[in-house]
Protein backbone atom coordinates (compact mmCIF):
# COMPACT_ATOMS: atom_id res chain seq x y z
CA UNK A 1 0.00 0.00 0.00
CA UNK A 2 1.24 3.45 -0.81
CA UNK A 3 1.82 6.60 2.00
CA UNK A 4 -1.13 7.80 3.02
CA UNK A 5 0.91 11.55 2.30
CA UNK A 6 1.52 10.09 -1.24
CA UNK A 7 -2.18 9.35 -1.59
CA UNK A 8 -2.98 12.67 -0.46
CA UNK A 9 -0.50 14.70 -2.49
CA UNK A 10 -2.01 13.22 -5.44
CA UNK A 11 -5.19 14.22 -5.08
CA UNK A 12 -4.28 17.08 -3.98
CA UNK A 13 -2.21 17.61 -7.56
CA UNK A 14 -5.54 16.77 -9.34
CA UNK A 15 -7.41 19.28 -7.24
CA UNK A 16 -5.28 21.88 -7.88
CA UNK A 17 -5.27 21.19 -11.90
CA UNK A 18 -9.11 21.05 -11.59
CA UNK A 19 -9.02 24.50 -9.38
CA UNK A 20 -6.92 26.09 -12.32
CA UNK A 21 -9.40 24.51 -15.31
CA UNK A 22 -12.46 24.83 -14.17
CA UNK A 23 -12.39 27.92 -11.23
CA UNK A 24 -13.94 25.84 -8.81
CA UNK A 25 -13.37 23.22 -6.34
CA UNK A 26 -13.81 19.69 -6.86
CA UNK A 27 -16.35 17.94 -4.85
CA UNK A 28 -14.72 14.83 -4.63
CA UNK A 29 -14.72 12.68 -1.44
CA UNK A 30 -10.94 12.01 -0.73
CA UNK A 31 -11.88 9.80 1.63
CA UNK A 32 -13.30 7.32 -0.97
CA UNK A 33 -11.28 8.35 -3.63
CA UNK A 34 -7.61 7.79 -1.56
CA UNK A 35 -8.17 4.37 -2.82
CA UNK A 36 -8.16 5.24 -6.43
CA UNK A 37 -5.29 6.88 -6.09
CA UNK A 38 -3.52 4.25 -3.90
CA UNK A 39 -3.81 1.90 -6.87
CA UNK A 40 -2.53 4.36 -9.37
CA UNK A 41 0.71 5.37 -6.80
CA UNK A 42 0.92 1.71 -6.35
CA UNK A 43 1.25 0.89 -10.02
CA UNK A 44 3.07 3.68 -11.82
CA UNK A 45 4.70 5.81 -9.01
CA UNK A 46 4.66 9.21 -7.93
CA UNK A 47 6.82 10.82 -10.77
CA UNK A 48 4.94 9.05 -13.73
CA UNK A 49 1.31 10.29 -11.73
CA UNK A 50 2.46 13.39 -11.44
CA UNK A 51 3.44 13.50 -15.44
CA UNK A 52 0.42 11.53 -16.29
CA UNK A 53 -1.83 13.74 -15.19
CA UNK A 54 -0.37 17.23 -16.11
CA UNK A 55 -0.52 15.48 -19.57
CA UNK A 56 -4.22 14.58 -19.00
CA UNK A 57 -5.02 18.06 -17.99
CA UNK A 58 -3.13 19.39 -21.31
CA UNK A 59 -4.82 17.14 -23.80
CA UNK A 60 -8.44 16.76 -22.35
CA UNK A 61 -10.98 19.23 -22.88
CA UNK A 62 -12.93 18.34 -19.85
CA UNK A 63 -11.00 16.29 -17.46
CA UNK A 64 -12.65 14.60 -14.36
CA UNK A 65 -10.29 12.17 -11.63
CA UNK A 66 -12.94 9.49 -12.62
CA UNK A 67 -11.93 8.76 -16.10
CA UNK A 68 -8.32 9.79 -14.92
CA UNK A 69 -8.44 7.01 -12.40
CA UNK A 70 -10.19 4.31 -14.30
CA UNK A 71 -8.19 5.00 -17.62
CA UNK A 72 -4.38 5.97 -16.66
CA UNK A 73 -3.23 2.44 -18.65
CA UNK A 74 -4.66 4.11 -21.63
CA UNK A 75 -3.71 7.35 -21.23
CA UNK A 76 0.28 6.50 -20.18
CA UNK A 77 0.13 4.57 -23.75
CA UNK A 78 -0.97 7.35 -25.61
CA UNK A 79 1.58 9.49 -23.43
CA UNK A 80 4.42 7.43 -24.02
CA UNK A 81 3.38 6.91 -28.18
CA UNK A 82 3.02 10.91 -28.84
CA UNK A 83 6.37 11.11 -27.12
CA UNK A 84 8.07 8.19 -29.07
CA UNK A 85 6.29 9.70 -32.50
CA UNK A 86 8.11 13.22 -31.46
CA UNK A 87 11.52 11.07 -31.05
CA UNK A 88 11.39 9.26 -34.60
CA UNK A 89 10.27 12.09 -36.32
CA UNK A 90 13.72 13.87 -34.91
CA UNK A 91 15.38 11.37 -35.75
CA UNK A 92 13.79 10.97 -39.38
CA UNK A 93 14.40 14.81 -40.02
CA UNK A 94 18.08 13.93 -39.16
CA UNK A 95 18.07 11.42 -41.77
CA UNK A 96 15.86 13.44 -44.30
CA UNK A 97 18.54 16.18 -44.17
CA UNK A 98 21.17 13.71 -44.87
CA UNK A 99 19.21 12.17 -47.53
CA UNK A 100 18.93 15.39 -49.38
CA UNK A 101 22.03 16.90 -49.03
CA UNK A 102 23.67 14.02 -50.65
CA UNK B 1 -7.27 -1.69 -93.77
CA UNK B 2 -8.61 -3.22 -90.85
CA UNK B 3 -12.17 -1.54 -90.06
CA UNK B 4 -12.06 -2.21 -85.96
CA UNK B 5 -8.34 -0.87 -86.00
CA UNK B 6 -9.78 2.37 -87.77
CA UNK B 7 -12.53 2.78 -85.45
CA UNK B 8 -10.02 2.63 -82.56
CA UNK B 9 -7.63 5.20 -83.36
CA UNK B 10 -10.79 7.67 -84.92
CA UNK B 11 -12.21 6.71 -81.62
CA UNK B 12 -9.11 7.87 -79.56
CA UNK B 13 -8.39 11.12 -81.96
CA UNK B 14 -12.12 12.28 -81.22
CA UNK B 15 -12.61 11.56 -77.67
CA UNK B 16 -8.62 11.82 -76.45
CA UNK B 17 -8.78 9.12 -74.15
CA UNK B 18 -5.33 8.04 -75.25
CA UNK B 19 -4.61 6.65 -71.40
CA UNK B 20 -7.29 4.09 -72.19
CA UNK B 21 -5.15 2.76 -75.08
CA UNK B 22 -1.85 2.91 -73.17
CA UNK B 23 -2.98 1.47 -70.18
CA UNK B 24 -4.27 -1.81 -72.18
CA UNK B 25 -0.92 -2.88 -73.72
CA UNK B 26 -2.52 -2.08 -77.35
CA UNK B 27 0.73 -1.47 -78.86
CA UNK B 28 0.24 -5.89 -79.71
CA UNK B 29 -2.89 -5.36 -80.32
CA UNK B 30 -3.13 -3.18 -83.46
CA UNK B 31 -1.73 -5.31 -86.91
CA UNK B 32 -2.53 -2.91 -89.83
CA UNK B 33 -2.37 0.16 -87.59
CA UNK B 34 0.92 0.60 -85.48
CA UNK B 35 2.78 3.08 -87.66
CA UNK B 36 -0.37 5.83 -86.73
CA UNK B 37 -0.75 4.67 -83.42
CA UNK B 38 3.26 5.11 -82.99
CA UNK B 39 2.95 8.57 -84.06
CA UNK B 40 -0.11 9.51 -81.68
CA UNK B 41 1.40 8.14 -78.82
CA UNK B 42 4.57 10.49 -79.55
CA UNK B 43 3.01 13.21 -80.33
CA UNK B 44 0.85 13.36 -77.29
CA UNK B 45 4.10 12.73 -74.97
CA UNK B 46 5.85 15.47 -76.59
CA UNK B 47 2.64 17.80 -76.45
CA UNK B 48 0.49 16.65 -73.94
CA UNK B 49 -2.39 16.04 -76.14
CA UNK B 50 -3.85 13.97 -79.13
CA UNK B 51 -3.42 15.55 -82.64
CA UNK B 52 -6.04 16.79 -84.35
CA UNK B 53 -7.62 14.18 -86.85
CA UNK B 54 -6.47 16.25 -90.40
CA UNK B 55 -2.89 16.12 -88.78
CA UNK B 56 -2.69 12.21 -88.45
CA UNK B 57 -4.65 12.13 -91.95
CA UNK B 58 -1.89 14.53 -93.80
CA UNK B 59 0.70 12.38 -92.31
CA UNK B 60 -1.12 8.67 -93.61
CA UNK B 61 -2.51 8.86 -96.53
CA UNK B 62 -4.08 5.05 -96.15
CA UNK B 63 -5.80 5.89 -93.24
CA UNK B 64 -9.32 6.97 -93.24
CA UNK B 65 -11.09 8.08 -89.75
CA UNK B 66 -14.74 6.15 -89.28
CA UNK B 67 -17.87 8.26 -89.21
CA UNK B 68 -19.91 7.73 -86.39
CA UNK B 69 -17.57 5.90 -83.94
CA UNK B 70 -18.27 5.06 -79.86
CA UNK B 71 -16.04 5.61 -77.12
CA UNK B 72 -12.40 4.86 -76.92
CA UNK B 73 -12.93 1.92 -74.58
CA UNK B 74 -15.86 0.64 -76.29
CA UNK B 75 -13.76 0.28 -79.50
CA UNK B 76 -10.93 -0.96 -77.63
CA UNK B 77 -13.07 -3.95 -76.37
CA UNK B 78 -14.73 -4.53 -79.77
CA UNK B 79 -10.57 -4.65 -80.74
CA UNK B 80 -9.42 -7.14 -77.90
CA UNK B 81 -12.30 -9.33 -78.56
CA UNK B 82 -11.73 -10.16 -81.99
CA UNK B 83 -8.03 -10.14 -81.90
CA UNK B 84 -9.02 -12.90 -79.25
CA UNK B 85 -11.57 -14.84 -81.49
CA UNK B 86 -8.76 -14.57 -84.68
CA UNK B 87 -5.96 -15.59 -82.01
CA UNK B 88 -7.58 -18.31 -80.74
CA UNK B 89 -8.84 -19.77 -84.34
CA UNK B 90 -5.62 -19.37 -84.92
CA UNK B 91 -4.33 -21.63 -81.44
CA UNK B 92 -6.44 -24.38 -82.25
CA UNK B 93 -5.99 -24.66 -86.12
CA UNK B 94 -2.20 -24.74 -85.41
CA UNK B 95 -2.79 -27.27 -82.11
CA UNK B 96 -5.25 -29.69 -84.30
CA UNK B 97 -2.30 -29.88 -87.21
CA UNK B 98 0.19 -30.83 -84.45
CA UNK B 99 -2.62 -33.45 -82.91
CA UNK B 100 -3.16 -34.73 -86.42
CA UNK B 101 0.47 -35.12 -86.91
CA UNK B 102 0.74 -37.49 -83.97
CA UNK B 103 2.28 -34.81 -81.56
CA UNK B 104 0.47 -34.12 -78.38
CA UNK B 105 2.71 -32.95 -76.19
CA UNK B 106 4.23 -30.06 -78.90
CA UNK B 107 0.86 -29.31 -79.41
CA UNK B 108 -0.12 -28.69 -75.72
CA UNK B 109 2.97 -26.51 -75.35
CA UNK B 110 1.88 -24.53 -78.49
CA UNK B 111 -1.25 -24.13 -76.88
CA UNK B 112 0.24 -23.02 -73.70
CA UNK B 113 2.44 -20.03 -74.81
CA UNK B 114 0.45 -19.12 -77.08
CA UNK B 115 -2.66 -18.77 -74.63
CA UNK B 116 -0.36 -17.05 -72.01
CA UNK B 117 0.45 -14.30 -74.84
CA UNK B 118 -2.99 -13.81 -75.62
CA UNK B 119 -4.12 -13.09 -71.90
CA UNK B 120 -1.44 -10.79 -71.64
CA UNK B 121 -2.92 -8.65 -74.81
CA UNK B 122 -6.46 -9.16 -73.80
CA UNK B 123 -6.44 -8.44 -69.88
CA UNK B 124 -6.72 -4.81 -68.64
CA UNK B 125 -3.54 -5.34 -66.29
CA UNK B 126 -0.47 -4.23 -67.33
CA UNK B 127 2.98 -6.24 -67.12
CA UNK B 128 6.54 -5.92 -67.74
CA UNK B 129 9.65 -8.10 -67.22
CA UNK B 130 11.96 -6.96 -64.63
CA UNK B 131 15.59 -8.14 -67.03
CA UNK B 132 14.06 -6.87 -69.93
CA UNK B 133 16.52 -3.66 -70.30
CA UNK B 134 15.40 -2.08 -73.26
CA UNK B 135 12.23 -1.55 -71.66
CA UNK B 136 13.94 -0.09 -68.56
CA UNK B 137 15.39 2.07 -70.60
CA UNK B 138 12.56 3.38 -72.58
CA UNK B 139 10.85 4.05 -69.46
CA UNK B 140 13.98 6.20 -67.79
CA UNK B 141 14.17 7.40 -70.85
CA UNK B 142 10.72 8.76 -71.14
CA UNK B 143 10.26 10.01 -67.34
CA UNK B 144 13.62 12.31 -67.82
CA UNK B 145 12.23 13.54 -70.39
CA UNK B 146 9.29 14.36 -69.15
CA UNK B 147 10.53 15.73 -65.98
CA UNK B 148 12.66 17.95 -68.47
CA UNK B 149 9.40 19.33 -69.81
CA UNK B 150 7.80 20.05 -66.76
CA UNK B 151 5.09 17.40 -67.62
CA UNK B 152 4.89 14.73 -64.79
CA UNK B 153 4.95 15.43 -61.31
CA UNK B 154 3.17 18.13 -59.91
CA UNK B 155 5.08 20.26 -57.70
CA UNK B 156 3.43 21.98 -54.74
CA UNK B 157 5.79 24.85 -53.80
CA UNK B 158 6.51 23.61 -50.18
CA UNK B 159 9.85 23.06 -50.22
CA UNK B 160 9.56 20.21 -47.28
CA UNK B 161 6.75 18.42 -49.30
CA UNK B 162 8.37 19.01 -52.61
CA UNK B 163 12.05 17.10 -51.29
CA UNK B 164 10.36 14.42 -49.21
CA UNK B 165 8.23 13.41 -52.93
CA UNK B 166 10.63 14.14 -55.16
CA UNK B 167 8.95 13.11 -58.58
CA UNK B 168 6.19 15.60 -57.33
CA UNK B 169 2.42 14.12 -57.60
CA UNK B 170 2.42 11.90 -60.15
CA UNK B 171 -0.61 10.39 -62.07
CA UNK B 172 -1.96 7.39 -60.52
CA UNK B 173 -0.98 8.19 -57.23
CA UNK B 174 -3.55 8.12 -54.65
CA UNK B 175 -2.32 10.56 -51.49
CA UNK B 176 -4.30 11.28 -48.57
CA UNK B 177 -4.64 14.08 -46.21
CA UNK B 178 -5.12 13.01 -42.76
CA UNK B 179 -6.46 15.03 -39.90
CA UNK B 180 -8.83 16.22 -37.02
CA UNK B 181 -11.51 18.43 -37.95
CA UNK B 182 -10.69 21.95 -38.06
CA UNK B 183 -6.93 21.59 -38.94
CA UNK B 184 -7.01 22.80 -42.22
CA UNK B 185 -7.39 19.70 -44.56
CA UNK B 186 -9.87 21.01 -46.92
CA UNK B 187 -7.62 24.85 -47.47
CA UNK B 188 -4.64 22.67 -48.10
CA UNK B 189 -5.99 20.59 -50.42
CA UNK B 190 -7.00 23.63 -52.76
CA UNK B 191 -3.61 25.27 -52.09
CA UNK B 192 -2.30 22.30 -53.75
CA UNK B 193 -4.76 21.97 -56.82
CA UNK B 194 -3.95 25.83 -57.03
CA UNK B 195 -0.46 24.69 -56.97
CA UNK B 196 -1.39 22.41 -59.88
CA UNK B 197 -3.26 25.01 -61.49
CA UNK B 198 -0.80 27.30 -61.78
CA UNK B 199 1.56 24.51 -63.36
CA UNK B 200 -0.65 24.45 -66.28
CA UNK B 201 -2.81 21.49 -65.03
CA UNK B 202 -6.42 21.01 -64.98
CA UNK B 203 -7.96 20.50 -61.53
CA UNK B 204 -11.33 19.07 -60.03
CA UNK B 205 -12.29 19.41 -56.99
CA UNK B 206 -15.32 17.12 -55.57
CA UNK B 207 -16.23 19.06 -52.76
CA UNK B 208 -18.97 17.01 -50.20
CA UNK B 209 -19.38 19.29 -47.52
CA UNK B 210 -19.00 22.62 -48.57
CA UNK B 211 -20.97 24.61 -51.23
CA UNK B 212 -19.41 24.74 -54.81
CA UNK B 213 -19.51 28.83 -54.48
CA UNK B 214 -17.77 28.34 -50.74
CA UNK B 215 -15.27 26.02 -52.61
CA UNK B 216 -14.45 29.05 -55.15
CA UNK B 217 -13.85 31.68 -52.57
CA UNK B 218 -11.27 29.56 -51.19
CA UNK B 219 -9.82 28.86 -54.36
CA UNK B 220 -9.80 33.07 -55.47
CA UNK B 221 -8.44 33.91 -51.90
CA UNK B 222 -5.23 31.09 -52.68
CA UNK B 223 -5.18 32.46 -56.35
CA UNK B 224 -5.34 35.74 -55.27
CA UNK B 225 -2.28 35.49 -52.99
CA UNK B 226 -3.52 37.94 -50.57
CA UNK B 227 -5.45 40.22 -52.77
CA UNK B 228 -8.70 38.62 -51.69
CA UNK B 229 -10.06 38.14 -48.02
CA UNK B 230 -11.49 34.76 -48.13
CA UNK B 231 -14.26 36.79 -45.17
CA UNK B 232 -14.88 39.74 -47.23
CA UNK B 233 -15.55 36.88 -50.69
CA UNK B 234 -17.60 35.13 -48.29
CA UNK B 235 -19.82 38.33 -47.16
CA UNK B 236 -20.13 39.36 -50.94
CA UNK B 237 -17.80 42.81 -50.54
CA UNK B 238 -16.15 42.68 -53.74
CA UNK B 239 -15.79 45.59 -56.26
CA UNK B 240 -16.40 44.22 -59.53
CA UNK B 241 -14.69 46.12 -61.44
CA UNK B 242 -11.09 44.73 -59.32
CA UNK B 243 -12.82 41.40 -59.85
CA UNK B 244 -12.75 41.61 -63.25
CA UNK B 245 -9.51 43.11 -64.37
CA UNK B 246 -8.21 40.46 -61.89
CA UNK B 247 -9.81 37.94 -63.95
CA UNK B 248 -8.72 39.02 -67.16
CA UNK B 249 -5.16 39.11 -65.89
CA UNK B 250 -4.77 36.15 -63.79
CA UNK B 251 -7.52 33.81 -64.98
CA UNK B 252 -8.38 33.94 -68.52
CA UNK B 253 -6.72 31.26 -71.52
CA UNK B 254 -5.47 28.85 -67.94
CA UNK B 255 -6.55 25.66 -67.74
CA UNK B 256 -9.94 24.48 -66.74
CA UNK B 257 -10.71 24.95 -62.41
CA UNK B 258 -13.57 22.51 -62.11
CA UNK B 259 -15.80 22.38 -58.21
CA UNK B 260 -18.03 19.56 -58.00
CA UNK B 261 -20.41 19.64 -54.92
CA UNK B 262 -23.33 17.76 -53.78
CA UNK B 263 -25.98 20.37 -52.24
CA UNK B 264 -28.64 18.22 -53.39
CA UNK B 265 -27.63 15.11 -50.63
CA UNK B 266 -27.62 12.62 -53.50
CA UNK B 267 -25.02 9.52 -53.38
CA UNK B 268 -21.52 10.24 -54.77
CA UNK B 269 -19.58 7.52 -55.64
CA UNK B 270 -16.97 6.28 -57.56
CA UNK B 271 -18.68 6.12 -60.86
CA UNK B 272 -20.25 9.28 -60.59
CA UNK B 273 -16.70 10.56 -60.68
CA UNK B 274 -15.53 8.40 -62.80
CA UNK B 275 -17.88 9.89 -65.24
CA UNK B 276 -16.80 13.69 -63.85
CA UNK B 277 -12.69 12.28 -64.73
CA UNK B 278 -13.86 11.50 -68.00
CA UNK B 279 -16.17 14.65 -68.25
CA UNK B 280 -13.83 17.30 -67.60
CA UNK B 281 -10.38 15.23 -68.17
CA UNK B 282 -8.64 17.00 -65.32
CA UNK B 283 -4.98 16.14 -64.05
CA UNK B 284 -5.31 16.86 -60.02
CA UNK B 285 -8.38 15.68 -58.45
CA UNK B 286 -9.51 16.66 -54.71
CA UNK B 287 -12.12 14.46 -52.73
CA UNK B 288 -13.57 15.95 -49.85
CA UNK B 289 -14.13 14.41 -48.15
CA UNK B 290 -14.07 10.37 -48.14
CA UNK B 291 -16.19 9.68 -45.27
CA UNK B 292 -19.12 11.31 -46.93
CA UNK B 293 -18.57 9.39 -50.38
CA UNK B 294 -20.63 6.51 -50.85
CA UNK B 295 -19.17 3.41 -52.82
CA UNK B 296 -20.42 1.73 -55.80
CA UNK B 297 -21.41 -1.46 -53.71
CA UNK B 298 -23.73 -0.80 -50.66
CA UNK B 299 -22.60 -2.10 -47.27
CA UNK B 300 -24.08 -2.22 -43.56
CA UNK B 301 -20.75 -1.26 -42.07
CA UNK B 302 -18.69 1.57 -42.21
CA UNK B 303 -15.61 -0.18 -42.39
CA UNK B 304 -16.58 -2.56 -45.13
CA UNK B 305 -17.83 1.02 -46.95
CA UNK B 306 -14.54 2.56 -46.31
CA UNK B 307 -12.24 -0.86 -47.33
CA UNK B 308 -14.44 -0.69 -50.84
CA UNK B 309 -14.34 2.92 -51.20
CA UNK B 310 -10.70 3.28 -50.94
CA UNK B 311 -9.74 0.43 -53.71
CA UNK B 312 -12.25 2.07 -56.27
CA UNK B 313 -10.49 5.05 -55.56
CA UNK B 314 -6.81 3.37 -56.05
CA UNK B 315 -7.99 1.53 -58.97
CA UNK B 316 -9.60 5.08 -60.46
CA UNK B 317 -6.14 6.25 -59.96
CA UNK B 318 -4.18 4.25 -61.74
CA UNK B 319 -6.96 3.32 -64.34
CA UNK B 320 -7.04 6.70 -65.30
CA UNK B 321 -4.03 8.06 -64.72
CA UNK B 322 -5.01 11.03 -62.72
CA UNK B 323 -3.38 12.03 -59.43
CA UNK B 324 -6.04 11.75 -56.24
CA UNK B 325 -5.78 13.01 -53.06
CA UNK B 326 -8.73 12.28 -51.33
CA UNK B 327 -9.16 13.86 -47.69
CA UNK B 328 -9.70 11.61 -44.25
CA UNK B 329 -11.15 12.67 -41.05
CA UNK B 330 -8.89 11.16 -38.25
CA UNK B 331 -11.26 9.90 -34.91
CA UNK B 332 -10.72 12.15 -31.94
CA UNK B 333 -9.23 10.37 -29.62
CA UNK B 334 -9.98 11.28 -25.44
CA UNK B 335 -6.57 10.53 -24.70
CA UNK B 336 -4.38 12.12 -27.55
CA UNK B 337 -3.66 15.52 -27.92
CA UNK B 338 -6.15 17.21 -31.06
CA UNK B 339 -2.67 19.57 -31.64
CA UNK B 340 -0.90 16.61 -33.20
CA UNK B 341 -1.12 15.11 -36.05
CA UNK B 342 -2.34 11.96 -36.24
CA UNK B 343 -1.23 8.61 -36.77
CA UNK B 344 -2.53 5.64 -39.66
CA UNK B 345 -4.56 3.97 -36.89
CA UNK B 346 -6.91 6.93 -35.80
CA UNK B 347 -7.91 7.23 -39.70
CA UNK B 348 -11.50 7.27 -39.37
CA UNK B 349 -13.81 3.97 -39.61
CA UNK B 350 -11.51 1.74 -41.25
CA UNK B 351 -7.08 2.48 -42.30
CA UNK B 352 -7.99 0.74 -45.68
CA UNK B 353 -7.06 4.36 -47.33
CA UNK B 354 -3.92 4.29 -45.63
CA UNK B 355 -2.99 0.80 -46.61
CA UNK B 356 -4.24 1.94 -50.47
CA UNK B 357 -2.75 5.59 -50.56
CA UNK B 358 0.55 6.11 -52.25
CA UNK B 359 1.40 8.62 -49.50
CA UNK B 360 -0.50 10.09 -46.24
CA UNK B 361 0.35 13.34 -44.98
CA UNK B 362 -1.31 13.93 -41.26
CA UNK B 363 -1.61 17.56 -40.26
CA UNK B 364 -1.89 18.85 -36.64
CA UNK B 365 -2.27 22.45 -35.66
CA UNK B 366 -2.51 24.15 -32.16
CA UNK B 367 -5.69 25.76 -31.19
CA UNK B 368 -5.50 29.61 -32.61
CA UNK B 369 -1.81 28.57 -34.04
CA UNK B 370 -1.18 29.72 -37.63
CA UNK B 371 0.87 26.81 -38.10
CA UNK B 372 -0.21 23.41 -39.78
CA UNK B 373 2.23 20.47 -38.60
CA UNK B 374 2.65 18.34 -41.66
CA UNK B 375 4.06 14.80 -41.13
CA UNK B 376 4.26 11.88 -43.54
CA UNK B 377 3.20 9.08 -42.34
CA UNK B 378 3.59 6.97 -45.45
CA UNK B 379 5.35 7.76 -48.60
CA UNK B 380 6.01 5.38 -50.88
CA UNK B 381 7.97 7.23 -53.51
CA UNK B 382 10.17 9.42 -50.68
CA UNK B 383 11.34 9.92 -47.64
CA UNK B 384 8.77 9.96 -44.51
CA UNK B 385 9.93 13.59 -43.65
CA UNK B 386 7.62 16.50 -41.35
CA UNK B 387 7.53 19.81 -42.42
CA UNK B 388 5.44 23.43 -41.05
CA UNK B 389 3.76 25.42 -43.56
CA UNK B 390 2.37 28.41 -41.79
CA UNK B 391 -0.89 29.49 -42.98
CA UNK B 392 -3.33 32.49 -43.38
CA UNK B 393 -6.35 31.26 -44.28
CA UNK B 394 -8.47 34.40 -45.12
CA UNK B 395 -5.61 36.04 -47.24
CA UNK B 396 -4.67 32.79 -48.75
CA UNK B 397 -1.07 32.66 -47.53
CA UNK B 398 0.96 29.89 -47.43
CA UNK B 399 4.75 29.79 -46.60
CA UNK B 400 6.93 26.68 -45.67
CA UNK B 401 9.00 26.75 -42.25
CA UNK B 402 11.30 24.59 -41.45
CA UNK B 403 11.67 22.98 -37.59
CA UNK B 404 14.71 25.11 -37.20
CA UNK B 405 12.28 28.70 -37.91
CA UNK B 406 9.37 26.71 -35.97
CA UNK B 407 9.91 30.19 -33.45
CA UNK B 408 11.59 32.34 -35.85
Amino acid sequence: MAERKDRMALLSRYNKLHLQRYEAKSNMNLNVEQWAADALVESYGMGVCYDLLDYYFNISLSPTWSYFAYNAQKILEAKLEVEQDIKDREERRKLARKWISE
Amino acid sequence: MNNTEAKLITAVLNDKQIHVLLQANVDNLLRTHNDVWDFIRLYSENNQSVPPVSLVVEKFRDFVPVESVGATKHHLEELQTEYLNDSLKDILRNAATEVQGGNGPKALEHIITKTSELKKNTAAIRDIEVTDLESAIAYFENVKKMQSLGHIGIKTGLPGFDNYLPSGIMPGQLGVFLAYPGIGKSWLALYFAVQAWKQGRSPLIISLEMSETEVRNRVFAIMGEGLWSHRKLSNGEVEIDMLKKWHADKLQGKPEFHIISNDNGGDLTPSVIRGKIDQYKPDFVVVDYLQLMSPNQKADSETVRMKNLSRELKLMSISEEVPIIAISSATPDDVKDLSTPPTLGQTAWSRQIAYDADWVMALGRATNSDIIECVFRKNRNGFMGDFLVQVDFDRGYYRYKDYEDKNG
